[in-house]
């Protein structure tokens, strides 16, 4: 029973593994794939979005270099205000578009600064010195910072005019300084910077990182750095030869969507595992728990006594098994009884022999012994002795001689119950034994009622009709005996699973609990004047059928006596080991 | 000369209180607890009948007959026993038994079987003798009513087997 337990315990941790490997294994492998996709779609979204923020830094600075160029033309294509005795200095300022351009200038032939509106002090001077080249659109300048100067980075265009009378050329554009990268980074949302390779210097906005940043590679593309303990993903993309424009976003930034659909996923892992682990204890217990059953149940049939039949629920399968587990045990249960009845009227058969034997041997030499006795006596009486003795000699004769053949009454009916004659079976109606045993004792029962419930169409059983009427006989006479100030006898029949089921029932004072349990044992009877032999005997011949003989009985209420005979078709397969007993009788 | 009884009996009351029984009423007794004993003391001395038990150890009163009758002797034997079947009585008779008593037999019941076969017995070896006497051919004469019912055969003239018991 341990054994089939551990095996039912192995069978259900076998398929809470099988069952959470199943569910853990895919769910795992999933959000692993997920979290690593994701990862690496979102890192390439990154540098994308960078890529396009560098497009996009280049893309404003091209715009505000169109933008010079059609405020420049806009300036130059009209004749230019020819002004006061500061000659070219306030020129610039006469214009009507100075505040659109902030910075703007007017060169002369000679290629000397006529008049400047972000440098004024660079008035008269070559516009090589620090002014712009004509050809470039983006290039370093001096603006003038209070009254000094510095140099700016700036977009610029220019164009060719006429002031006085002398070809001029008009420059103007837009100062690409902090207030720019401003206004880039802000709806960008990464941080923006301009490089100038050539110098080694950086154009940022205060503070930013990038000013820590010394070595930034040559190339354009992206790339990830490490600014002051950040790490930023970079992108750079060239605005002319020596300039770079460089966005970048902590890598952090990019990588928290990543991680927290890592953490997600890893959520939901466990949560899948906890799930898949519990339905798979509660499956694997929904499917061992009948198997363990089953186990127990089996253990069980080593006893007798203990007979619980297995609940009959679960898969349909399960109920199959179940079901004809049941059927099997029942099976089981009632051949192990009919044997066990079997042997136990063969032991008792077996105890009458011996018994008749026994006593029946030394009851001969007493009987001619006081036989012998008599005869003296009354040969010689004449001769002498008193009359008296002679009246005592004789009752006691007479009284050893009755009690002696009461006693070999009692030997012959145990010999009797030995040798009942083995049934000469052929196909029997047990409702016509019912009939004949009724008709043998009934005319007994002058205070009790018959009644019989006689089932119409019973299968036919194998059986010795004198034998089956002599034992259903003992359990009527046995009833009529039970019922002498009168009450009802029932007898009924029906068709049972295997066999016919003949109820014998009286309305008697029933058979007390220690009394029921002894009542098929030969010489035990609560009768006076019984030999205790009449259960045995139906018993015996029921036995001898292949049958058996139940009691069920209620003190005050009456006694059921309930014989159960296997049908024609399953008798054939019934042995009868009570007939060993008298199979030896020869041997003796 | 009192006619001898063998009785063989495996137990020892019933051979006890035979004997005692059988001896009142005029018998000469021998006992023997076995059948093998009972062969040997047939060997040794005459005896006038023989009662068997037939259910013993060792050889059964039917096998104790057959063997008597091989060995010669047609000593008249009554069978017994306390589990007497029909296939039983019938092996007896075969095997030549005068008669078979089931036990417990009333005492009165087994001595008139007793003289009835030593009755029996008698009567067929006088009519073997008287066989024999007339058919060596020896002419009997005389005519007297006695010398008649002679020659008549052996049909008419008895004398008792055994002394008579005493009514009762």
């Amino acid at each position: 029973m341990a054994l089939a337990l551990s095996r039912a315990a192995t069978l259900r941790a076998r398929l809470l593994a099988a069952l959470a490997l199943v569910a853990v294994v895919p769910t795992v492998g999933l959000s692993v794939a997920l979290t690593r996709v994701i990862g690496r779609s979102y890192a390439e979204m990154t540098d994308r979005r960078l890529t396009l923020g560098a497009s996009a830094v280049r893309a404003r600075v091209e715009q505000m270099r169109a933008l010079a160029e059609a405020r420049v033309s806009a300036v130059a294509l009209r004749d230019l205000p020819v002004t006061g005795p500061d000659g070219g200095a306030a020129l610039v300022h006469s214009t009507t578009v100075v505040a659109d351009l902030p910075v703007l200038e007017v060169v002369g032939e000679d290629n000397r600064v006529i008049s400047s509106r972000h440098w004024p002090a660079g008035e008269d001077l070559p516009a090589a010195e620090g002014s712009f080249p004509p050809d470039g659109a983006i290039r370093l300048a001096k603006v003038a910072d209070g009254y000094a100067a510095r140099d700016g980075l700036m977009v610029t265009a220019s164009r060719a005019s006429r002031w006085r009378g002398t070809a001029v050329e008009v420059r103007g554009g837009f100062l690409l300084d902090e207030a720019f990268l401003a206004s880039v980074s802000t709806p960008l949302g990464m941080l923006v910077g301009l490089r100038d390779d050539v110098r080694g210097v950086w154009w940022t906005e205060p503070r930013s990182p990038f000013a820590s940043w010394s070595t930034p590679g040559l190339a354009p593309g992206n790339g990830e750095v490490d600014l002051g303990g950040v790490r930023y993903r970079w992108s750079a993309q060239s605005l002319r030869p020596g300039l770079r424009a460089i966005v970048a976003i902590p890598a952090t930034e990019a990588e928290a969507t990543g991680a927290q659909v890592a953490r997600l996923s890893l959520t939901a892992t466990g949560g899948a595992l906890a799930v898949a682990v519990a339905a798979a204890l509660w499956l694997s217990g929904w499917i061992a728990a009948p198997v363990r059953r089953l186990a127990e149940a089996l253990g069980a049939l080593g006893s007798v006594s203990e007979h619980s039949p297995m609940p009959e629920t679960g898969s349909s399968e399960l109920r199959e098994l179940a079901r004809s587990f049941n059927g099997m045990t029942a099976e089981l249960r009632a051949s192990r009884a009919r044997l066990l009845q079997a042997e136990r009227v063969a032991a008792w058969r077996e105890m009458a022999r011996r018994l008749a034997h026994e006593l029946k041997n030394p009851l001969f030499p007493i009987q001619v012994s006081i036989e012998t006795l008599r005869r003296v006596f009354d040969r010689e009486r004449p001769a002498g002795g008193s009359p008296a003795f002679a009246t005592l000699f004789q009752e006691s004769c007479d009284t050893i001689l009755e009690e002696l053949r009461l006693l070999r009454g009692i030997i012959d009916e145990f010999s009797a119950f030995a040798r009942l004659p083995r049934p000469r079976l052929e196909a029997t109606d047990v409702n016509a034994v019912v009939e004949r045993a009724i008709a043998l004792h009934g005319a007994r029962a002058d205070r009790v009622t018959i009644t019989t419930a006689l089932a119409p169409s019973l299968p036919e059983v194998l059986g010795d009709r004198d034998l089956l009427v002599h034992a259903l006989g003992n359990l009527v006479a046995n009833a009529l005996d039970a019922m002498p100030d009168g009450g009802t006898l029932r007898v009924l029949t029906a068709s049972v699973v295997g066999g016919v089921s003949v109820a014998v029932a009286d309305t008697g004072p029933g058979i007390a609990e220690e009394q029921s349990a002894r009542l098929f044992t030969p010489y035990f009877t609560t009768k006076k004047g019984g030999t205790g032999l009449g259960l045995s005997i139906a018993q015996s011949i029921v036995s001898d059928h292949g049958g058996r003989i139940d009691v069920e009985t209620a003190p005050g209420e009456g006694t059921t006596f309930r014989l159960f005979l296997p049908s024609r078709a399953a008798a054939t397969t019934v042995a009868s080991p009570s007939r060993a007993a008298g199979q030896r009788e020869g041997d003796a | 000369m009192k006619p001898k009884i063998l009785i063989v009996d495996d137990d020892p009351g019933t051979l006890a209180s035979l004997s005692r029984a059988f001896a009142l009423e005029g018998y000469e007794t021998a006992t023997a607890p076995s059948a093998a004993e009972g062969l040997a003391r047939l060997s040794e001395e005459h005896v006038d009948a023989v009662l068997s038990d037939v259910v013993m150890p060792g050889m059964t009163g039917l096998a104790f007959l057959e063997a008597l009758r091989q060995q010669g002797p047609e000593t008249p034997v009554v069978l017994m026993s306390g589990q007497a079947t029909l296939d039983m009585a019938v092996q007896a008779t075969r095997l030549g038994a005068l008669d078979f008593v089931e036990k417990p037999v009333g005492l009165d019941r087994l001595l008139l079987t007793l003289r009835n076969a030593l009755r029996l017995d008698r009567l067929e070896r006088e009519s073997r003798e008287r066989a024999r006497y007339w058919s060596e051919d020896v002419a009997l004469v005389g005519d007297s009513g006695p010398m008649k019912e002679l020659r008549r055969g052996p049909s008419t003239t008895f004398r008792p087997v055994a002394p008579r018991a005493s009514s009762r």
